[in-house]
């Protein structure tokens, strides 16, 4: 029970405290401001704690794996699911990733839930990236997607200060 | 990376936007930028080619320059 309530309180403080940030590591989408209480892990905080931190430090593949298996180990814990979501969204496996989405949206109908479907709707209209690390949006800020194949004239890398 | 990167696609204009500054804050308005660091690609209409995270290493971004051009 202690092992339980441990992993749980530092579920919730790790997501409150990457929360603080606005933005997933991925810089696409929040992390959630709570966790799912309904559905906490049984045991494997150590687990958890390595997996959370490879995807801090952007370690997406090392994370995807790590929380592969804990969402194997506890399919219905919400936060396995959504990091899952997280770094297959990093990683640039869109379909993957909405399929995650999904699942913590069936799990969670909180504010977890509503991040997922924050997601999914991030990702429609993706399409999936072949391994660059990231998501190609094809249509996306108002402008109309079109089939010929435009070519990119101007960037624009969006930064602040702090 | 965004330096080097911009020097290796000549054809290519780049412009880092600070979202704290007015100019910054309407660009990003524009394009639904609610977090950092962020990429948009934009063709010679203007038209979003692309709108998302921006890759960690200079050879990630390379490749998902070359996917547009």
């Amino acid at each position: 029970m202690g092992s339980t309530s441990t992993f749980r309180r530092k579920s919730i403080l790790a997501a409150a405290l990457l929360s603080v940030c606005g933005v997933a590591a991925a810089g696409l989408l929040p992390l959630p401001m709570q966790t799912p209480l309904s559905q906490p892990a049984q045991a494997a905080p150590d687990a958890y704690q390595k997996a959370k931190g490879d995807y801090d430090s952007k370690n997406y593949a090392s994370a995807l794996a790590q929380f592969k298996a804990l969402a194997a180990a506890y399919p219905r814990n919400a936060l396995c699911h959504y990091y899952l979501a997280l770094c297959h969204q990093a990683l640039g496996h869109v379909p993957q990733a909405q399929q995650e989405f999904q699942v913590v949206q069936q799990l969670d109908r909180g504010s977890l839930g509503q991040y997922a479907a924050q997601g999914m709707r991030q990702l429609s209209g993706a399409r999936s990236s072949s391994g660059s690390g990231a998501i190609t949006i094809a249509s996306a800020g108002g402008a109309s997607s079109t089939q010929a194949r435009s070519k990119v004239r101007k960037i624009y890398e969006f930064y602040a200060d702090w | 990376m965004f330096d080097a990167t911009k020097r290796q696609f000549t054809d290519i204009s780049f412009e880092q936007v600070n979202i704290d500054e007015p100019s910054g804050q309407e660009l990003a308005g524009r394009y639904g930028v609610t977090g950092i660091p962020r990429l948009v690609f934009l063709d010679s209409s203007n038209q979003v080619l692309y709108n998302g995270g921006a890759p960690m290493d200079a050879e990630s971004f390379h490749g998902l320059i070359n996917q547009h051009r």
